[in-house]
């Protein structure tokens, strides 16, 4: 079950359902994407 | 070497993907050698990773990004990455280019899984002792330091400790760095001084010449900034920061300058720590002491850094590696470098502050030689940024444009999750950025971490007994308007999938190791 705040507009209770938000904002909001990538990437982060 | 002096090691598991040396051990030399101590520095993470075949050239770099997609890029990275896989397949050990040294089977978070690493044989020992031998054999050190800097480094730390020992070294072994002073008494187990001697924290400039000094036990409980075990029990001596006229050159001497990955450059440093300091969820400058900031450099001492390079090393390209660029400071700095006779070319990291808009700022730093500045964005301006702290208040469209016009290329770190920010402040600043995409030639997604240290409203610590040695902790939210920990990892994991997908040199790599200096 999810619930709205005033802060960050979405809050789940479970982390598919937070998964399922995310993706619908990213295809509201932003350019669409290529489904797949075209190879793989380095991992993230940085060591420094 | 000469015997009898000070040896400085970077062990491995510091990133590889960087054209220049830490600094941090070329500060300690250059102020342990105009005091007639000896030093001779290693750089055993770049050393140990030669010897497994890994390495990227400066030209294989630049034909990567001759057309900077995913393919190509990759195709140096991968190849040095498998370069360092195969003397440890078969283990349950792997070291990844950019964070460092890791075991599946021995987690560096915990003191225990550490202690338990130390019983038993690593992948990385003979190469260690290897590497021990050939530096023992060069003349005897009375002092061995070890910097780690990154938790990729306490494992092979310890490791180099226990093959400098098995290899006859006798002599005092001190770990030192910014995860030590980070980590501090919560690294001082009574176990861990069975390999090393002490912990040096904060400044280094400090306790080594006394330390090198000071031969017999019974006088170190004068020196400064040391942790150590007398035979009975723990002592952390009393703290003191450098002063500003204390200050050191960095001393790159001996240093296998030649040897780094992607375009070279030197390190240098205009400024110790942060001059802002204040932002709620940041303790990278915590190791400096004094709130983060012990001030400013001279403008002389900054000018002779590069003159340094230049006249000893021929390098002519610097990273400035404080946290962020002092303006004032900067404008100096630059106002001399266009007086003089001699061309460099640097990058270092800002701040969205005012002062960079003052009239004629940017104008008189590209001519000075900045190529890059790394910004501290975090998120767009959305509504709830402010919970932040940062108190930057440049506009971020304005000076993006101000450092492009002058030919400037500008890195945008972007943070994900702070308590009370949310998917939408993430995603309009995903917007914002690729709105801008002309003016931003790199970009980061780091996701928020109860950095120890900070303190940081709508979360609450949950101490965990097998990460004590972590400088991030586990929390969990107070509010509905907190994400989780595991909320902040999704947020993060697919925005930078998104941006993977569609801007792959902005997070690229390999890309970083020749953006700055060159036109890509």
């Amino acid at each position: 079950m999810s619930k709205t705040d005033k802060t960050i507009s979405f809050k789940s209770d479970s982390i598919a359902d937070f998964r399922q938000h995310l993706a619908t904002r990213i295809e509201e909001k932003l350019p669409q994407a290529p489904a797949k990538l075209t190879a793989p990437h380095p991992k993230s982060g940085k060591g420094i | 070497m000469h015997a009898d002096g000070v040896a400085l090691i970077v062990p491995p598991g510091w990133t590889l993907i960087t054209g220049g040396p830490q600094i941090g051990i070329a500060l300690l030399a250059g102020a342990l050698r105009p005091k007639g101590i000896p030093v001779s520095m290693v750089d055993w993470n770049i050393e140990l990773a030669g010897l497994f075949g890994a390495s990227i050239s400066e030209d294989q770099a630049r034909a990567a990004c001759a057309h900077p997609v995913l393919e190509s890029l990759n195709q140096p990275y991968f190849q040095a990455q498998q370069a360092l896989d195969a003397p440890l397949s078969g283990s349950s050990a792997s070291w990844d280019l950019q964070l460092g040294y890791s075991d599946r089977q021995f987690d560096h978070r915990s003191a225990s899984a550490v202690f338990a690493a130390l019983q038993e044989r690593s992948a990385l020992d003979g190469p260690l002792q290897t590497l021990a031998a050939e530096l023992l054999n060069e003349g005897h050190p009375r002092v061995i330091g070890l910097s780690v800097t990154v938790p990729g480094q306490i494992l092979p730390a310890l490791y180099a400790a226990r093959a400098l020992r098995a290899t006859g070294f006798e002599g005092r072994i001190v770990l030192g760095g910014n995860l030590v002073t980070r980590l501090g008494q919560a690294m001082a187990l009574p176990w861990l001084f069975d390999w090393v001697d002490a912990l040096a924290i904060w400044q280094g400039e400090l306790s080594l010449p006394l330390l090198w000094e000071k031969a017999d036990r019974r006088d170190w409980q004068d020196i400064p900034n040391l942790i150590w075990h007398d035979g009975h029990e723990l002592r952390v001596n009393h703290s003191r920061q450098l002063e500003p006229a204390e200050f050191t050159l960095p001393d790159f001497q001996g240093l296998p300058l030649d040897r780094y990955w992607g375009s070279r450059f030197l390190t240098s440093i205009g400024s110790r720590g942060c001059y802002y300091g204040k932002c709620s969820f940041c303790s990278i400058p915590y190791s400096w002491g004094k709130g983060g900031f012990l001030g400013n450099d001279s403008v002389g001492n900054i000018l002779q850094q590069l003159t340094n390079g230049v006249s000893q090393f021929h390098v002519n390209r610097y990273k400035f590696i404080e946290e962020a660029l002092h303006p004032s400071l900067l404008s100096a700095v630059s106002t001399s470098l266009q007086q003089s006779d001699f061309a460099v070319e640097f990058e270092g990291y800002a701040r969205f502050d005012r002062p960079w808009m003052e009239a004629g700022n940017v104008r008189s730093f590209a001519r000075a030689g900045l190529k890059k500045v790394y910004l501290g964005m975090e998120l767009a301006r959305t509504r709830t940024r402010n919970i932040l702290n940062k108190s930057d208040t440049a506009d971020f469209e304005d000076m993006l444009s101000a450092l492009h016009d002058e030919g400037i290329k500008s890195h945008v770190f972007c943070m994900f999750g702070y308590p009370g920010t949310g998917v939408d402040d993430a995603v309009e600043t995903i917007d914002f950025a690729l709105r801008h995409e002309h003016l931003i030639d790199s970009l980061d997604i780091f996701p928020f971490y109860y950095a120890t240290h900070t303190s940081v409203l709508g979360i609450r610590a949950v101490p965990h007994q097998d990460t004590e040695w972590s400088v991030e902790q586990s929390y969990e939210p107070l509010g509905e308007d907190v994400l989780s920990m595991n909320e902040v990892a999704v947020l993060v994991e697919e925005l930078e999938g998104y941006l993977w997908k569609v801007k792959p040199a902005w997070l690229h790599p390999v890309y970083r190791m020749v953006s700055p200096w060159a036109a890509v």
